[in-house]
């Protein structure tokens, strides 16, 4: 969406501009009130308006100059890069699968953007063996040693570098600049390491990795969307990480939820029984993603039914949907008396939720619906339990 | 006190207040550049297509009101729908169009009558009946009385299913990786209430499939104005104000809210005609007023793209109709203004838009007028006042200047040098001709702020597929 290279210098060029005018602008306003109070001639305020505005002319001339030069330069340069890139692409390819011997280094920059792509696209051993030309060539030091100083931007792109390369040795690095007092680094240093992490070999590093990601997950306080995403990323390494989340000693509150999405998600059966003991939690946020983990898994311990039936009564509505969603895993004589009460509940969206939970729930849950539909006590529970009847083409109430 | 006096001092009101106006302008296109180049890399295409492989985003659901939009409405309703998004809706809603909206709409998308059932959170005027397409399962029609812009939106806001809706104009074209960029900063930040996108002039562009696949600079001069102005306004005025958490404005062409977050404070308010800048102040005093710590974001991708009026007319109705609603709405929060409980906003964002937004027109205007009576009467300083006025546009030229280079760095941007050179002269053509003639149009809209008519907007329309727009 945007071409990144030019611009940090044209924010330093607009700096002078925008000095170029704003300096003589403030002299002049100062002279200005100087006149007023009849303190200065005339031509002397003259020369400074004439001044100021050579001054502004110039800022102006310097930012079209740029422009119009980017412009033009950037162009070629970036059908320069591209057809580079490509070449270098098909390269490597040859390199890595019909043995053509690998270049001597330093590698350019868009001999290093092509090999980071191949490990991007490249997985298993031959992903391994890309990684080995990465390091050979020195870029993930080079990679680590940008990403922790120098402008935002150029810290951005190692980051992403990073990301591509893949490299565990890199890990340690990336999560510490999780802690990075720019929030735009700390999102992406999280999505770089959980990155990362996914393709640390199964063994002790990968465990350390998993606890300090965790940790530095619940420390920094990242926002709980990114825990989510980050936690997503992980892959084979969830499980570690979910089980430092949910009960480490800096267990937080949006960890433990990111925790549960991704027991959800990955449908990881090892956390699930920890997973049911969160329903009860004192936070609402956490007894909701407990709730969704255990209807995405389509499964409910028989220890945490009963917890689930409470739920259903939660005084937090976002509690009952959730609640009415895992319900309909629950025995039949023991759910739809729960979500039958619930389709009169005030919410809608309460509602909405018990009556889709019966609609699922075979022949009993609609039987049971037909009749809301027809007798329910409530207007708006008959009503919504129509119109999950028609949605499900379940058929009319009568 | 002599007349030489006042003069003099009114001079020095008039040189005080453009040196700060322009010492704002200055110092937010530098924050604001520099929000655009740390944005610009936050998201990398790796991290793009991770959000997507993950799923992790939230579904939006698009709100279109129309009126009497018989010419327009079925290109653009099928430029929302082939938007490339995981998952999203469409609700449109008629709102007592009297020409053929309503049919046009079922011919093209074989509408059937829906009793479905939903929370109708925020009254509206009535609905007649609501339909759903036989083709396109997230396409969604509501049929109601007229009730006006933010009625209609308050009628689709309640039929919406999912946890973000965006208002857009039905004019407008939706840039499908755009919308997933701006749907992630509500994942990544939980405080998030509200998301701008910076809009971009439709004229004169190629579109193909309802995305817009090549830039070509307008034949009219109008048009060309209004991309420089565009630019000037999103990549340096509303990023700058971003940087400081004093967001005041998200355009009506398109924003991206939580839905909870707008039910919750009552939806949109009918009472303006600019909906759009008041839903947002409101979003920012009822969350400042409950002690909930809240963001509304902006992010200067381009998201959308719009048809700019093409014709002086059109666009002196629509700046008149902005004015009208800008003044309204800083009425209605006036208790905002200069008040430390709303921190920034009430401290700077809105004092700003009272001294140089909305009286902006007032001083300008009697800054022109003494010009005159100083000619008149012979106590003009020619040379002095020529100077000052090249300043006056050096000084908006330069900014434009700024916010057309940022367009530069877009994958996506005018394509020659001639552009470069076109937008230039537009910048000054801008600068020297058009801000005067619209601040006269808004010096005028100062005395109609009661007038709630939204007046004719001449469309060209969505251009055939594979042609220029305009």
């Amino acid at each position: 969406m945007w071409r990144r290279f030019g611009d940090v210098a044209f924010g330093s060029l607009i700096g002078v501009a925008i000095t170029l005018e704003a300096v003589p602008l403030a002299v002049l306003t100062w002279r200005l009130a100087r006149r007023a109070a009849d303190e200065l001639a005339v031509p002397e305020l003259q020369a400074t308006l004439v001044g100021t505005v050579a001054s502004t002319a110039l800022g102006l001339v310097l930012v079209t100059g740029y422009v119009l030069a980017y412009q033009v330069v950037s162009e070629g340069r970036e059908r320069w890069l591209r057809e580079r890139r490509e070449a270098w692409v098909a390269r490597w390819i040859r390199i890595m699968f019909r043995g053509e011997p690998p270049p001597p280094g330093p590698l350019d920059r868009p001999a290093a953007e092509a090999l980071l792509e191949v490990r991007e696209v490249l997985r298993g051993t031959e992903g391994e063996e890309v990684a080995q030309l990465v390091r050979r060539y020195g870029l993930a030091e080079a990679l680590r040693r940008r990403a922790g100083a120098g402008s935002v931007s150029q810290r951005l792109e190692a980051l992403e570098g990073l990301a591509r390369a893949r490299l565990p040795e890199t890990l340690p690095d990336v999560v510490a600049l999780m802690g990075d007092p720019e929030p735009a680094l700390r999102v992406a240093a999280a999505r770089t390491a959980g990155r990362i992490l996914a393709e640390t070999p199964p063994g002790p590093v990968r465990e350390e990795g998993a606890e300090a990601f965790a940790r530095a997950l619940q420390r920094h306080r990242l926002p709980a969307g990114v825990v989510e995403e980050a936690l997503l990323l992980v892959e084979d390494a969830a499980p570690s990480v979910v089980a430092h989340l949910l009960h480490g000693p800096d267990a937080t509150e949006a960890g433990i939820r990111a925790g549960l999405e991704a027991v959800g998600r990955f449908k990881l059966l090892g956390s699930l029984e920890e997973a049911a003991s969160f329903v009860g939690h004192r936070d609402p946020e956490v007894r909701a993603a407990a709730l969704r983990a255990l209807a995405r898994m389509a499964y409910v311990p028989p220890d945490a039914q009963g917890a689930v039936l409470e739920a259903i009564r939660d005084p937090v509505g976002f509690v009952r949907v959730n609640a009415c969603r895992a319900a309909r895993l629950l025995r039949p004589e023991e759910a739809l008396p729960a979500l039958w009460e619930r389709l009169g509940d005030p919410s809608w969206w309460v509602r909405r939720a018990a009556a889709e939970a019966m609609a699922r729930m075979g022949e009993a849950g609609a039987a049971q619906l037909r009749l809301a539909a027809r007798e329910h006590p409530d207007r708006y529970g008959r009503d919504m339990a129509a119109q999950a009847l028609r949605d499900a083409g379940l058929g009319e109430a009568a | 006190m002599s007349l030489g006096v006042v003069v003099r001092g009114f001079q020095l009101f008039v040189l005080a207040y453009f040196a700060s106006l322009n010492a704002l302008y200055a110092f937010f296109s530098y924050v604001g550049l520099r929000t655009v180049v740390v944005y610009s890399r936050s998201l990398s295409e790796v991290g793009l297509k991770d959000l997507l492989e993950r799923e992790v985003y939230k579904p939006v659901s698009i709100l279109v009101p129309a009126y009497n939009e018989e010419r327009s409405i079925v290109a653009s309703v099928r430029s929302f729908l082939s938007l490339q998004f995981p998952l999203f809706e469409v609700v449109v809603v008629s709102d007592g169009s009297t020409d053929r909206t309503l049919e046009v709409l079922v011919e093209a998308f074989a509408l059937v009558e829906d009793p479905r059932i939903y929370a109708r959170a925020i009254p509206t005027r009535p609905v007649r009946r609501v339909l759903r397409s036989l083709r396109h399962p997230n396409l969604l029609v509501i049929d109601k009385e007229n009730g006006g812009k933010a009625d209609a939106l308050n009628a689709a806001l309640n039929a919406a299913r999912y946890p973000l809706v965006a208002p857009v104009d039905s004019d407008s074209l939706l840039d499908p990786q755009a919308v997933l960029r701006a749907t992630r900063l509500f994942v990544e930040d939980d405080r998030v209430l509200a998301v701008g996108g910076t809009v971009r002039p439709l004229n004169g562009a190629v579109t193909r499939g309802g995305r817009v696949v090549e830039l070509r600079m307008p034949r009219r001069w109008i048009e060309r104005l209004q991309i420089v102005e565009y630019a000037r306004a999103f990549f340096l005025g509303r990023a700058g104000w971003t940087r400081f958490g004093a967001l005041l404005i998200i355009s009506g062409a398109f924003g991206l809210f939580r839905r909870d977050a707008v039910v919750g404070v009552g939806g949109f308010w009918t009472g303006t005609v600019s909906e759009d800048m008041e839903i947002v102040m409101r979003l920012h005093k009822e969350s400042r007023r409950s002690g909930r710590r809240h963001v509304v974001a902006f992010t200067p991708d381009p998201i959308c793209w719009t048809e700019v009026p093409s014709d002086l007319r059109t666009l002196r109705r629509q700046r008149n109709r902005w004015h009208r609603g800008l003044w309204t709405n800083l009425w209605r929060h006036r208790d905002m203004l200069l008040n430390p409980r709303y921190g920034r906003l009430g401290l700077l964002a809105v004092p700003y838009f009272w001294a140089f937004e909305g009286l902006g027109p007032i001083v300008e205007v009697a800054g022109y007028a003494m010009l005159v009576a100083s000619a008149v009467t012979g106590t003009l300083n020619v040379s002095f006042a020529l100077l000052f006025l090249s300043l006056a546009v050096l000084s908006g030229v330069l900014l434009s200047q700024i916010g057309v280079g940022v367009e530069a760095f877009l994958l996506q941007r005018y394509p020659r040098p001639s552009d470069r050179l076109a937008l230039l002269a537009a910048a000054v053509l801008e600068s020297l001709g058009l801000r005067q003639l619209l601040a006269l149009e808004r010096f005028a809209a100062t005395f109609r702020v009661g007038r709630r008519e939204w007046g004719e907007m001449r469309r060209v329309g969505i251009p055939a597929e594979g042609g220029p727009a305009g």
